[in-house]
């Protein structure tokens, strides 16, 4: 897996030798070996990865997704075939991640991951989190432009007047909070397992748990809601930024999964945990989304205007009877 | 191996429209061509060939490593790049064509009027341009920021394009992701009924034009931010000197304009109802970006003053780089004028504008492309152009660029 340089980058003087002088370079130098062993030589302190397929593909696959969803959405296959098949695609998408991050994992056994490495890895992991924030901005920047000055079609108010049915925040939604701080709490512990060495998964299986537990509640509350992403602007805004997150948190369920299968199989020491820290890092950006999206949509959006799944579930059914409910009076009062 | 494909492919440039043509049977067509051109420019051209082409090849040398800090995520940037354009090109030459211009302004690209395959395929390839950036920048900024060999300090880095570069990551990696949130909005708007442009549901077609042009604006500083260390780079080696004169103050320069690119995204929204208020902060913020610029375009003169040259026996290069800065600082001046929310209300969608950008993108970024492909070809190549044919180049393309686009000043 060495890469022969070619002339171009030795010639301006970059050659390895006269590197060695840095103390950043000296101090987290693994001390090989490097007769007999397999393992790199460390005199360029970061790793030097050979040829890949992997990139390839996922642009491959990629453009395949897109073009089967740009069909699919333009009804030019069969419903069927689009969500079996953009399914099958993202499958297809995670197994070649995964293959990628399994050549990650074997240059870590290898050894190529120094501490400079790790740094740099750890850097472009923090990078790659300030872009989710910003999408998350963008999301947000959707909400707050529709909510903070409702507009005339929506009867000046948020949440707007006619046929939205908010959900009560502090019902489910509360308990959703407290599930994923406290998956968080656990997250830090299973980190602080890992780096005292201590052979204890089960706080790691338990944030997994908990996640797994947070996306069928929001599932359910999904089933339950009183209105659809269809319902306006504010029903798009509640579902884009709730889906998304869900979305997320799915995600950040499989690499904690990941992580927790890593750490039972017992390949994680205190130097090389990286992608241990970056699942817990994910996590907690996770949870910090949930929860400003819980204080934004939930909490801020809905003030005052409330009601809980059973009444949205009595609501519901009782179109079929009569007039008027709570919410009609207080329609009548307010416009 | 895959870092060293990742910078060849980077390299190539890839001019595919360059100018729509003139007798054909006009109507959507031409909407379609001349979508098609700007982003061809902006994303196929411009951005692969600078940011992607020199920041691949230049960051490893300028800071003296092997490669870049993630050679898979590179390649991963050039292979997404590559999808995109064929997503995109699919787009222009799918039913209907491409017609809604390249700010895709709802509802004209909703689904009210364009239904269709085409806006979808464009809108999917950008999220693959998108994405190829982000991957290219996060690479260059954990370059840079960890990757500083030779104990250079943070403050004193020499060569600006690194600078610039760093400043064009910045701006990639923070605005880049509001354009995939604006995107995808746009997409289950189409199709799945949301109502984040549509009014009849209480959204707003303005909240596109926000998440737009709050990428758009920084987006065309990242198109001109390489071109700006390019420029540093021809002239103090055409005057014969180690640095570019008051490097310290260009760097800070272009972080400046970096920084401030995100806070004056509305001036490409004064006709569109914005409060008065709102029209007079933008005005006074685009109005403050031209404080760097004029600093570096003074920087730059005093760097050729007092320097060792003589124009006939320079590199040609060095016209190039003369040329950017003439012509840049003209569109510069129109851009100065367009500031103002009143005159902008008067020259909007008059030709005015789009000499505007074309004086600084096409007398630009392009400028500093071509100067910067004569200046390095040596060096890529060790083979030396024939000084007279590329003078040639110069003349013709100075030339032409200025008949172009300076009557649209009328």
């Amino acid at each position: 897996m060495i890469i022969s340089l070619p002339s171009l980058y030795s010639s301006s003087g970059s050659s390895p030798e006269s590197l060695g002088s840095s103390p950043k370079v000296g101090s987290s130098i693994k001390k090989v070996n490097i007769k007999n062993s397999k393992v790199l030589p460390h005199r360029y302190p970061w790793a030097e990865c050979g040829p890949s397929p992997w990139p390839a593909c996922v642009s491959i696959m990629l453009v395949s997704l897109f073009i089967h969803m740009a069909f699919g959405f333009n009804c030019m296959v069969s419903k069927a075939e689009l969500w079996g098949g953009t399914l099958l695609m993202l499958i297809s998408l995670v197994m070649i991640l995964w293959a990628w991050w399994e050549s990650l994992n074997l240059e870590c056994l290898v050894g190529m991951m120094t501490g400079p490495e790790l740094k740099n890895l750890k850097t472009a992991f923090f990078l790659f989190l300030w872009t989710e924030i910003f999408f998350f901005v963008g999301l947000f920047w959707a909400f707050f432009h529709s909510a903070l000055v409702p507009s005339d079609e929506l009867g000046c108010m948020w949440p707007p007047i006619v046929g939205i049915m908010p959900l009560d925040p502090f019902a489910l939604p509360l308990v959703g909070v407290i599930i994923l701080i406290s998956s968080g709490y656990s997250a830090n512990r299973a980190v602080k397992h890992v780096k005292g060495r201590y052979p204890e998964w089960r706080a790691m299986g338990t944030t997994v748990f908990l996640g797994v537990l947070f996306t069928c509640l929001q599932l359910y509350e999904y089933k339950s809601a009183g209105f659809t992403m269809q319902d306006g602007i504010y029903g798009s805004c509640f579902f884009v930024i709730t889906g998304f997150h869900g979305l997320h948190v799915i995600g950040g369920t499989m690499f904690n999964t990941y992580c927790l299968a890593l750490m039972l199989k017992g390949d994680y020491t205190p130097s090389q945990m990286l992608s241990l820290r970056c699942a817990v890092w994910y996590w907690h950006f996770v949870d910090i989304v949930w929860i400003v999206a819980y204080l934004t949509v939930y909490v801020w959006g809905n003030w005052g205007m409330y009601i809980t799944p059973k009444q949205v579930w009595d609501k519901k059914m009782s179109i079929y009877e009569g007039w008027p409910s709570k919410e009609d009076i207080f329609h009548f009062i307010f416009i | 191996w895959s870092g060293v494909f990742g910078l060849s492919l980077s390299h190539c440039m890839r001019i595919e429209l360059s100018h729509p043509g003139e007798w054909l049977q006009v109507g959507y067509m031409y909407h379609s061509i001349m979508t098609m051109h700007a982003f061809m420019m902006i994303f196929f051209f411009v951005m692969p060939t600078s940011i992607g082409g020199l920041g691949n090849w230049f960051i490893p040398l300028m800071i003296k490593i092997k490669d870049l800090s993630m050679p898979r995520l590179n390649n991963l940037s050039v292979w997404l790049a590559l999808g995109s354009l064929f997503l995109m090109c699919m787009a222009f030459l799918s039913s209907g064509g491409l017609g809604c211009g390249w700010t895709m302004y709802p509802p004209l690209s909703n689904s009210e009027f364009m239904d269709g395959l085409p806006i979808d395929l464009a809108v999917f390839s950008l999220h693959m341009a998108g994405m190829s950036s982000i991957a290219g920048s996060i690479n260059f900024l954990v370059t840079i920021f960890n990757m500083r060999m030779g104990a250079l300090f943070f403050m004193s880095l020499n060569p600006m394009l690194i600078w610039t570069l760093f400043g064009t990551s910045i701006l990639l990696v923070t605005s880049v992701p509001v354009l995939a949130a604006g995107l995808t909005l746009l997409l289950l708007d189409r199709h799945f009924s949301t109502s984040f442009y549509y009014p009849e549901g209480g959204g707003d077609p303005i909240l596109w034009q926000h998440l737009f042009w709050f990428f758009g604006h920084p987006e065309v500083y990242i198109l001109i931010l390489p071109a700006f260390g390019v420029i540093s780079h021809i002239l103090c080696r055409s005057s014969a000197k180690l640095h570019v004169f008051g490097k310290i103050g260009m760097s800070w320069a272009s972080m400046g304009i970096a920084w401030m690119g995100f806070l004056v995204w509305g001036h490409h929204m004064f006709v569109a109802g914005l409060d008065i208020d709102t029209r007079a902060y933008f005005t006074a913020a685009t109005l403050m970006i031209a404080v760097p610029t004029g600093v570096k375009v003074f920087n730059w003169l005093a760097t050729i003053f007092g320097g060792v040259y003589s124009l006939k026996h320079s590199h040609p290069s060095t016209f190039w780089a003369i040329g950017f800065v003439l012509l840049f600082t003209i569109g510069g001046l129109t851009g100065v004028i367009l500031a103002n929310a009143a005159l902008s209300t008067l020259l909007h969608d008059s030709y005015y504008v789009v000499a505007h950008f074309h004086y600084v993108l096409s007398m630009g970024a392009v400028f500093a492309i071509f100067g910067g492909f004569w200046f390095w070809f040596p060096f890529w190549t060790g083979m030396v152009p024939r000084k007279d044919l590329v003078l040639t180049h110069f003349m013709l393309t100075f030339i032409g660029v200025n008949f172009t686009f300076f009557p649209m000043h009328w």
